[in-house]
C-alpha cells in the first residue's frame, strides 16, 4: 500500500515537474513581456524592475492589433469551418466506399502531407498570382481548405473506420439519404475528433506566417503573425513589444482551447457510455 | 439499373468528396505537378526560362555533397525526434487520463509550447540554451551548460532534438489524450477482474486499442520533423559552420539564396519521396499491428 | 463506374491544363516585358515630361514599398502616410518582410506571382541578381549626381546602368569605446597614432592589463566572412580593375592565398583580435544585441561593427556617450592601403521595378523617392530617426549617430576604402566564407585549412 503511495505522490511530482518545464517559455514571454528587450537581453530570466504595460501599448499600436485580431479571426473560423466539415464527409466517403478511386485518392492526400512547402511556394504564387487571384481573404480561406483537407480526411478516416455500420444501416432502413445519415448519425460520433481536429487547425491557421505572407498582399488584410514584422529587424529582434504582441495574439487561443477542452472531454465520456 | 448505380455512385462521391477534392487539386496537386515539372527545366525566378533540361537539376542534387551530408544529419534529427516526442506525449497523456485533481489546466499547460510560433519559440530556446544555461553552468559549475549548446557541433544537434521533441510531445499528447479515452471503460475492467498487473493493462489493452492514435502520432511526427524549418532558422540558423542545416532549411538556403532555384526544388522532390516512403512505410506497417491485435 | 472514372479524370486534365497554361502565359508576358524594357524606360522619362508630375495628375495611383531594412520599417511607415497626406492621390504600402534570408523569398515569390514592389530596397547584389527587372534610371541620374556627395551615384551604377538610387550609406572597422580606452591608457586618446598592426597590439595589450576585456568579435557568419574576411578583396588594390583581376584569377585557380600578403596580414591582425577575443569562452555565441550592449557600457574596449548598430545602443540606458573607430591595420607599413581607411559604402538601394509597374507608378515611384530624400521631413526620418548617414549635400538634419560621425570624418578626409566588388560576389558568399571564418576561430582548423577552404569555394563559382 506505502509503495502504491509512493508511486503515485511520484507520479504527481514528475508531472508537475515536466508542467514548469512546458510552461517555462511562456512563463518567459510574459515576464518579458513587462520588460524593456535590454533586460531580456541581458537576463531573460530576471523578473522585471516595474510592471509596465508600456511594450502592450506600443505593440497594440504598432501591430494595428483590431485589424489584425478581426483578418486572423475570419480566416481562422472559416478556414477551420471548411476543412471540419469538407474533410469529414470525404473521410466518410473513403471509408464508407471501398472503390479503387478512393484508395488512390486516399493515398495521395496522405503523401501530400509530406510534400515541404517549399515545393509548391512558388509555383502557388506563380498561378494565382498570374491569375489575379491573390490579396484576398475568401482565397487565403480556400487555400489553408486544401491544404488541410489531407490531415483532416487522414484523421477522421481513422475514427470512422472505428464506428460500426450497424447504426447507419437501420437509418437506411428508416429511408435517410446518405447525407442526412451522416449528419444525424455519423457525424455526432465524431465530436472527440472534431474537437481535437478544431484545435490543431486553429493553431496551425491562427500562427501561420508563411502563407499569408505570400498571399496577402495589402496591408488592411494583415494577420496578426504578419503584424508581428514590426519587431523583427534584419539582425536583431525587439523582444519587449514582440512578447507582449505574443501574448496578447495566444491568449484568445488559449482561451478556445480551455473551452472546447471541456467538449472534448463530454464528447468523449458520451460516445464511451454509448 | 447498373448505370444507374454508377450515376448514384458518381452522385455520391462528388457530394461528399467533391468540395475537397477540388480545393486539394486547384492549391495542392496542380501547384506541386507544375513544381515538379520545373524541376526538368532551366525555371527560376530571374530568367524565367522555362526550357527542358531533363536530369540535369537531379544530377546536380547528387553532387551536392552538403545536401547528402545534411540529409543524413536530418535523418538522425528525425530518428530521435520521434522517439523521444511520441514517449513523451504518450507517457504524459497516459498520466492525464487517470484523474488527477486540475487535468484539465495541466493540460493546457503542457499544450501551451504550441500556442507559440515556431519562430519565437526558436529564439526563446536560443536564450535559454546561449544565455540562461551558460549562466547556471557557470554559477553553479556544470561543465555540461558551462559554454552555449549551439556553438558545439555535437550539443546543437541535441538542442534541435530537444527542443522539436518538447514542441511536439504537446501536439501529439491531445491526439494520444482522445485515442487513450477513447479505451472502452469496460474493457480495462474486465481486464482487471481477470487479475491483470497495471502494466500488463497498458501493455495488452490500453497501447494495442490505442493503435490508430499511435498511427497518426508516428505520421505526423515523422512528416513534421522532417520538414523542420522554422525553429532551425531561430534556434541555430544552421550553425556552428552549417553543421546543423537540417534539409528543408538547406533546401531553401539553395533555391533562394544561392538562387539555383531548380537545384533546390529538385532536393526538395527528393527530400519529400524520403519522407512520403518512411512515413508511409511505417504507418503501413503500424496498421498492420492494429490488425493482428 | 467506367462513366464516371472517365468522367473524373477529363475534367482533372482540364483542370491542370488550365494552370499549365497560365502559368506559361505569364512566363510570356515577363518576357516580353523584359525585352524592351529599354524602350520602355525610355519612354517613361518622355511621358512624364509631357503628362508633368504623376502626383499632380489627380488618379488615383497605389505603390508597394519592399524594405530589406527591416529595422526602420515603422519610420518608412510614416513618412508613407506623411507622404498620402501632401499627396492624397498616392498611395505606398510596406510589404513586411520576415528576418534574415527569408526576405528574399517573400522578395522572388512576388517577382514570381506578377505582384513585384513597385520601389524595393536592397542590397547592390540583389538588384544586380534581378538587373533585367528594375527600371533604368538614367534619366534622373544627374539630377542625383547634383543632388549627392562625389562618389555616391557610382554606387548605384550596376553593370554600367544606374539602377539604384543611393539614400543612406555606412561605415564599419574596429569601434572604440573612448571612456574605456582613455582610462586603459590614462590620458586621451588620439586615433591617428594606430596606424599599423604594432600600434594596435600595444594599445590592446594596455587595455588588457588594465584588466578590461580588450575586443568583442562578433562571432556571427556575415560579420566574420562578409564585413572582415571579404574585406581582403577590397584591400588588393586600390585600383578597381586589379581587385577585380585578383578575383578572377582566384576564381580560376591561379593564384593562392597563402601567397597573398594582403589576406595573411588580414589574418595575422585576426590572430591578433582573437587572441584578446572578450568572447574566448565561447566565441559563437553571437548575440547581436549583447555583444553591442557590453561594448556600450564599457564590458570591452573594442568591437568589430559598424555604425548601424547605433539602433541597438542608442536606445539603451546607463551607456557611455563617445565612440570612434579606427581601421583594421594589416601590416606593419603605416602607409599600407587599408592601414589609415575604413571600409565605406552605400549598402542599400532603391530600384524601381519594370517588370509590371505602369509609367505613371514608375513616375509616382521617383517623385515619392525624391520627395523622401530630399524634403526636410525625409530626411529628419532618415538622418534622426532612423540614425543613418546621408550621402547627400545640404542634409537638413542633425544625427544623433555617435559612430556615424566617426565614419563621417574619415569620410570627409576621403579615408575609405571601395568594397563594392562583394556586389559582384555570389549571393551565398559569406554564409560560406563565414562558416569557414567561424571555423578558424574556434581553432577547429589552421590558416592553411582556412585558406584551402576558401579557395574551394571560389574555384567551385562560376
Amino acid at each position: 500500500m506505502s509503495a502504491r503511495r509512493a508511486g503515485r505522490f511520484l507520479k504527481h511530482v514528475l508531472i508537475y515537474a515536466g508542467l514548469v518545464v512546458f510552461l517555462s517559455p511562456f512563463l518567459i514571454v510574459i515576464l518579458n513581456s513587462f520588460k524593456k528587450t535590454q533586460y531580456f537581453v541581458e537576463n531573460p530570466i530576471a523578473l522585471p524592475d516595474t510592471f509596465s504595460f508600456a511594450n502592450y501599448i506600443d505593440a497594440f499600436h504598432k501591430m494595428n492589433f483590431m485589424q489584425g485580431f478581426i483578418n486572423t479571426l475570419l480566416i481562422t473560423v472559416f478556414g477551420v469551418f471548411v476543412i471540419i466539415l469538407f474533410s469529414s464527409m470525404t473521410g466518410y466517403l473513403f471509408v464508407r466506399f471501398d472503390w479503387k478511386v478512393n484508395k488512390i485518392l486516399f493515398f495521395i492526400m496522405l503523401a501530400a502531407m509530406t510534400v515541404p512547402f517549399q515545393v509548391i511556394m512558388i509555383p502557388l504564387v506563380m498561378l494565382y498570382g498570374n491569375l489575379g487571384l491573390l490579396d484576398s481573404k475568401a482565397m487565403l480561406i480556400f487555400m489553408y481548405m486544401g491544404f488541410g483537407v489531407p490531415l483532416g480526411v487522414f484523421t477522421f478516416h481513422g475514427f470512422i473506420k472505428g464506428i460500426s455500420y450497424e447504426l447507419e444501416e437501420s437509418s437506411f432502413l428508416d429511408g435517410c439519404s446518405r447525407l442526412r445519415t451522416f449528419f444525424q448519425i455519423v457525424f455526432p460520433l465524431l465530436k472527440p475528433v472534431v474537437v481535437t481536429l478544431i484545435v490543431l487547425d486553429v493553431l496551425w491557421i491562427w500562427n501561420d506566417y508563411l502563407l499569408p505572407s505570400l498571399v496577402l498582399l495589402s496591408p488592411s488584410n494583415r494577420t496578426l503573425p504578419l503584424s508581428t514584422y514590426a519587431f523583427f529587424s534584419s539582425y536583431s529582434v525587439d523582444y519587449g513589444p514582440l512578447m507582449a504582441g505574443l501574448v496578447m495574439t495566444i491568449i484568445p487561443v488559449l482561451i478556445l482551447y480551455l473551452i472546447l477542452q471541456d467538449y472534448v472531454i463530454r464528447g468523449i465520456t458520451e460516445g464511451a457510455l454509448k | 439499373m447498373k448505370k444507374n448505380q454508377a450515376l448514384r455512385n458518381a452522385g455520391l462521391f462528388f457530394l461528399f468528396g467533391g468540395p475537397s477534392l477540388i480545393a486539394f487539386t486547384l492549391v495542392f496537386l496542380i501547384p506541386f505537378v507544375v513544381g515538379l515539372y520545373l524541376t526538368f527545366t532551366k525555371w527560376d525566378v530571374v530568367n524565367n526560362d522555362g526550357s527542358f533540361v531533363g536530369f540535369v537539376n537531379y544530377v546536380e542534387v547528387f553532387r551536392d555533397k552538403s545536401f547528402l551530408t545534411q540529409l543524413w544529419f536530418t535523418i538522425r534529427y528525425v530518428f530521435f525526434t520521434v522517439i523521444f516526442s511520441n514517449v513523451l506525449a504518450f507517457l504524459i497523456a497516459l498520466a492525464l487520463t487517470t484523474g488527477i485533481k486540475g487535468e484539465r489546466w495541466i493540460r493546457t499547460g503542457y499544450f501551451t509550447p504550441n500556442l507559440i510560433g515556431g519562430i519565437v519559440l526558436g529564439y526563446l530556446w536560443q536564450s535559454l540554451f546561449s544565455r540562461v544555461m551558460p549562466f547556471l553552468g557557470q554559477k553553479y559549475g556544470w561543465p555540461l551548460f558551462e559554454t552555449s549548446w549551439l556553438t558545439d557541433t555535437d550539443k546543437a544537434f541535441w538542442a534541435l532534438v530537444i527542443a522539436t521533441s518538447w514542441q511536439l510531445a504537446g501536439y501529439l499528447m491531445i491526439i494520444y489524450i482522445a485515442g487513450i479515452t477513447g479505451v472502452p471503460k469496460d474493457v480495462i475492467e474486465a481486464a482487471k477482474m481477470d487479475g491483470a498487473g497495471n502494466f500488463t493493462i497498458l501493455r495488452k489493452v490500453v497501447l494495442r486499442l490505442s493503435i490508430p492514435a499511435v498511427v497518426v502520432c508516428v505520421f505526423l511526427s515523422v512528416s513534421r520533423s522532417f520538414l523542420t524549418y522554422d525553429l532551425n532558422l531561430s534556434l541555430t540558423k544552421g550553425g556552428p559552420f552549417n553543421s546543423t542545416e537540417l534539409a528543408t532549411y538547406h533546401i531553401v538556403q539553395k533555391a533562394f539564396l544561392s538562387n539555383q532555384y531548380g537545384v533546390g526544388q529538385a532536393e526538395a522532390i527528393v527530400l519529400f519521396v524520403i519522407v512520403a516512403a518512411v512515413a508511409l512505410t511505417q504507418s503501413y506497417l503500424l496498421k498492420k499491428l492494429e490488425v493482428e491485435s | 463506374m467506367k462513366a464516371f472514372k472517365s468522367f473524373a479524370f477529363l475534367s482533372l486534365c482540364t483542370i491542370l491544363l488550365v494552370g499549365l497554361l497560365s502559368a506559361c502565359s505569364g512566363g510570356n508576358k515577363e518576357n516580353t516585358g523584359s525585352s524592351n524594357s529599354g524602350s520602355a524606360g525610355g519612354s517613361t522619362g518622355t511621358s512624364s515630361e509631357s503628362t508633368g508630375s504623376a502626383a499632380g495628375s489627380g488618379k488615383e495611383i497605389k505603390i508597394t514599398f519592399f524594405n530589406t531594412s527591416a529595422e526602420v520599417n515603422t519610420v518608412f511607415e510614416e513618412l508613407f502616410a506623411k507622404y498620402h497626406e501632401i499627396n492624397p492621390n498616392v498611395t505606398v504600402e510596406l510589404i513586411p518582410t520576415p528576418i534574415g534570408g527569408a526576405q528574399i523569398e517573400i522578395f522572388q515569390s512576388r517577382l514570381a506571382s506578377g505582384n513585384p514592389p513597385t520601389i524595393s530596397n536592397l542590397d547592390a547584389g540583389h538588384i544586380l541578381l534581378y538587373k533585367d527587372k528594375f527600371l533604368d534610371l538614367e534619366s534622373v541620374r544627374a539630377k542625383y549626381e547634383e543632388l549627392t556627395l562625389p562618389g555616391a551615384v557610382e554606387g548605384g551604377v550596376l553593370d554600367g546602368k544606374f539602377l539604384g538610387i543611393p539614400w543612406s550609406a555606412q561605415g564599419y572597422g574596429l569601434l572604440y569605446n573612448t571612456r574605456v580606452v582613455e582610462e586603459a591608457i590614462g590620458g586621451p586618446f588620439d586615433p591617428s597614432t594606430i596606424r599599423t598592426r604594432d600600434d594596435l597590439a600595444a594599445l590592446l595589450e594596455k587595455v588588457d592589463a588594465a584588466g578590461i576585456p580588450p575586443v568583442i568579435i562578433h562571432g556571427a557568419d556575415w560579420s566574420l566572412g562578409a564585413h572582415y574576411f571579404a574585406l581582403g578583396f577590397s584591400l588588393q588594390s586600390r585600383n578597381a580593375e586589379e581587385r577585380f583581376q585578383f578575383w578572377e584569377d582566384l576564381k580560376a585557380g591561379k593564384v593562392k592565398l597563402a601567397d597573398n600578403a594582403v589576406f595573411n596580414g588580414l589574418m595575422d591582425t585576426f590572430d591578433l583580435l582573437k587572441k584578446y577575443n572578450a568572447r574566448k569562452n565561447d566565441p559563437l555565441v553571437a548575440n547581436y544585441e549583447l555583444d553591442s550592449a557590453d561594448f556600450a557600457r564599457g564590458k570591452a574596449a573594442f568591437y568589430f561593427m559598424g555604425d548601424w548598430t547605433w539602433a541597438v545602443i542608442g536606445s539603451l540606458e546607463d551607456r557611455d556617450n563617445d565612440f570612434g573607430v579606427l581601421p583594421i591595420p594589416i601590416s606593419n607599413n603605416p602607409d599600407d592601403y587599408g592601414n589609415g581607411q575604413i571600409p565605406y559604402s552605400e549598402p542599400k538601394l532603391f530600384a524601381i521595378d519594370n517588370s509590371a509597374a505602369t509609367p505613371e507608378e514608375q513616375q509616382a515611384a521617383l517623385e515619392f523617392i525624391e520627395w523622401m530624400l530630399t524634403s526636410e521631413e525625409g530626411q529628419k526620418a532618415i538622418v534622426e530617426k532612423m540614425g543613418l548617414v546621408m550621402p547627400y549635400k545640404d542634409v537638413k538634419a542633425e544625427s544623433s549617430n555617435v559612430i556615424a560621425k566617426a565614419v563621417a570624418e574619415y569620410v570627409s578626409r576621403g579615408e575609405t576604402i571601395d568594397i563594392s566588388i562583394i556586389n559582384y560576389f555570389p549571393a551565398d558568399y559569406w554564409a560560406n566564407n563565414g562558416a569557414s571564418m567561424q571555423k578558424y576561430l574556434v581553432d577547429k582548423i589552421d590558416r592553411a585549412g582556412l585558406f584551402e577552404e576558401i579557395e574551394k569555394y571560389w574555384q567551385n563559382v562560376d
